[in-house]
């Protein structure tokens, strides 16, 4: 864990600079009140100045850590294919719901997720991603009358 | 009393309707479903479950939360028995003796003494919850905000020591969540802070979407990224015929008694400390049931004391934290943030003051969560076969209508596509932090409690224009910064690194 935790303070480091150099700076916005504790700034510098003094003694204590540094794998060659499968699922997950509603979605979805999880037997692929999405519609939209999406192309 | 007799008298009948009964067999039954479906876990049931209280009324909302957790808590234990994956990290210590008792052919008895266990130590911490949580809640509203933030400097630090790997990284989740929370309007001036232009952001990071994304959808993505190919530990599903198999006598429910009575004990005392959740709770009473046993070499091998020691605890664990809650605001884990955003929607500030603005809805609440319990019994008891059957369900099954419903509260909670967006986000976030070891927990509770923290924190500094001096002459707060102090040096002691 030592290099992933020098990669973590390393990370924060970075993140609370740039936060405590541009993000609050520009992104808050004061009414011009002065004093301690009175400003909109005063909590996300805090929060900053914190989390970059936790990140410095993380890479610090992580590079004077006794013991050899192992070697570390996020992920092995079947685990990163299957990761960009996932994320390609999320991706196409917003378009559909935006573009297709929530019952085709759920269709697309389930089918896909079914396949990445290792199902292969089409009937049953074909029968839990037609009815999970279709219960699922009747239960909140019908039955609870709240609102899904229906897609702009069917709206 | 605390709460009045009336609001007592009429706590109890609120809870006594038919779409309030109703809705506690429906958050019982969804829970134990869940809790027993392989992978799923009750926080994943409650977070996902929080869109469907929508509509309900606060009793019925709190309550059926409440359900959801006390039966997934009994469900995780089937999956432990069955199929020796504990259905929820605190079921692990289950997982020591059910699964050999479930080897044995009697995985029956097992469940049956789980359930026993579970509802005797839940049953047990509601009481103490009850009882404790009203005196106590008038000690903390004596409380101001420099006490309140050094209460939560403490909460936080022994949540981040115990909850993480080190003390360090808990910490850095913590503050990652702290940063989360900053988005939205300012607290106190109420102008906007870090919604980078995007109208949506306005109003914060959504609670219900994150929860949802960090719980449930994160573990979808692990799931995705393993090739399942069935159970590594089939259990034989063949039950023995014999009937003292499936049974539990007298005589050896005489002789779990006293594990039960301790892990309850140890479970509600554990408990009551925020962050120090349900696993630890677990293995101190198995350890401590262990030693106190006359055949401890069963243990290990299927001894029906280590059942009743695990569960006990783990369950008494739900109602002793809900104390840290109920009398100070501070979630005591990670379904006692989920509560606190569920009684926020509904218009309840959760803190001490609940007991005088709220007091006939929490003593619906403490109606509703023993009436649960037996409800807990009666359905688990009732359902027990089918259960055994629900924790054979193929993982390609569950994760992909999870993600459907995952999907569906997110949208709903937010009534917009943001919503999905936001729990795509967490969900990879949780993901990542899943990847590199780093628990969620003090993350999350960083984030409900950042809000809370900041104001309290910044009306300390107005009140003492400036100085800090005021954290060191008000003795409560001067002693929960040493109790901190202490906390730190300790866990560095033990495990020889920050």
């Amino acid at each position: 864990m030592r290099k992933i935790d020098i990669a973590l303070g390393v990370v924060g480091t970075a993140f609370s600079l740039a936060g405590l150099v541009y993000v609050v700076p520009n992104w808050i916005v004061s009414l011009g009140y002065i004093g301690i504790g009175m400003s909109p700034s005063f909590f996300p510098n805090f929060t900053l100045t914190l989390t970059l003094g936790l990140s410095v003694l993380l890479v610090v204590s992580s590079l004077a850590g006794r013991g050899k540094s192992e070697h570390v794998r996020i992920f092995n060659q079947g685990e990163r294919v299957r990761f960009i499968l996932s994320l390609a699922l999320i991706l196409g997950s917003l378009l559909w719901l935006y573009f297709l509603g929530f019952i085709i979605t759920g269709v697309l979805c389930t089918a896909a997720a079914m396949v990445l999880l290792g199902a292969r037997r089409p009937v049953s692929i074909a029968l839990i991603s037609l009815l999970a999405p279709l219960i699922l519609w009747s239960v909140f939209s019908l039955l609870l009358n709240m609102t899904l999406p229906q897609g702009l192309l069917f709206s | 009393m605390f709460l009045g007799i009336q609001n007592i008298l009429g706590g109890i009948s609120d809870v006594f309707t038919l779409s309030n009964l109703l809705v506690i067999a429906g958050g019982i039954l969804l829970g134990q479903v869940v809790g027993a479906a392989p992978g799923l876990n009750a926080i994943m049931a409650i977070a996902i479950a929080v869109p469907l209280t929508f509509y309900m009324s606060p009793l019925a909302a709190i309550a059926f939360l409440l359900a959801v957790n006390k039966g997934g808590a009994f469900g995780g234990s089937v999956t432990a028995i069955l199929v020796n994956t504990p259905g929820s990290p605190e079921a692990a210590a289950t997982c020591l003796d059910g699964h050999p008792l479930a080897q044995k052919g009697q995985a029956e008895k097992a469940l049956k003494v789980s359930l026993y266990s579970s509802i005797f130590g839940d049953t047990f911490s509601d009481l103490v919850l009850a009882l404790v949580a009203a005196p106590l809640s008038v000690v903390a509203l004596r409380m101001g905000p420099p006490e309140i933030t050094t209460v939560i400097l403490f909460s936080l630090t022994l949540i981040a020591a115990v909850a993480g790997r080190s003390l360090l990284i808990g910490l850095l989740a913590a503050c990652f969540g702290f940063m989360m929370s900053l988005i939205g309007t300012d607290p106190i001036e109420g102008t906007s802070r870090l919604s980078f232009g995007i109208i949506e952001l306005e109003d914060g990071i959504p609670l219900v979407s994150s929860a949802i994304g960090l719980l449930a959808v994160s573990e979808i993505f692990l799931q995705f990224e393993k090739k399942i190919a069935g159970h590594s530990h089939a259990v034989s599903k063949v039950a023995s015929p014999e009937p003292a198999d499936r049974q539990v006598s007298k005589r050896e429910f005489k002789g779990i008694l006293p594990a039960i009575l301790r892990g309850s004990v140890i479970g509600t005392g554990i408990g009551i400390l925020p962050g120090v959740g349900a696993v630890i709770a677990s293995f101190i009473s198995y350890g401590s049931a262990k030693r106190a046993s006359k055949h401890q070499e069963l243990f290990g091998k299927g001894s029906l004391e280590g059942i009743a020691a695990a569960e006990s605890a783990n369950n008494a664990v739900i109602g002793a934290n809900l104390i840290p809650l109920f009398t100070l605001g501070i979630p005591g884990n990670v379904v006692a943030a989920i509560l606190i955003g569920a009684f926020m929607i509904h218009g309840v500030i959760p803190g001490p003051t609940m007991f005088q603005d709220h007091g006939r809805l929490i003593a619906g609440i403490f109606t509703a969560m023993l009436l649960a319990n037996l409800v807990n019994f009666l359905i688990a008891r009732a359902s027990l076969r089918v259960y055994a059957k629900t924790a054979f369900l193929p993982r390609s099954i569950v994760f992909p209508v999870i993600l459907i419903l995952c999907i569906t509260g997110a949208y709903i909670s937010e009534n917009g596509m943001f919503g999905v967006i936001v729990m795509y986000a967490c969900g990879l976030v949780g993901y990542f932090m899943a990847k590199f070891n780093i628990s969620y927990v003090p993350f999350i509770i960083g984030y409900i409690l950042g809000p809370i923290f900041e104001t309290n924190l910044r009306q300390t500094l107005i009140i003492s224009g400036g100085s800090l001096e005021i954290f060191f002459t008000r003795p409560l707060a001067l002693a929960l910064i040493i109790l901190t102090l202490i906390s730190i040096v300790r866990f560095v002691w033990q495990r020889n690194k920050i």
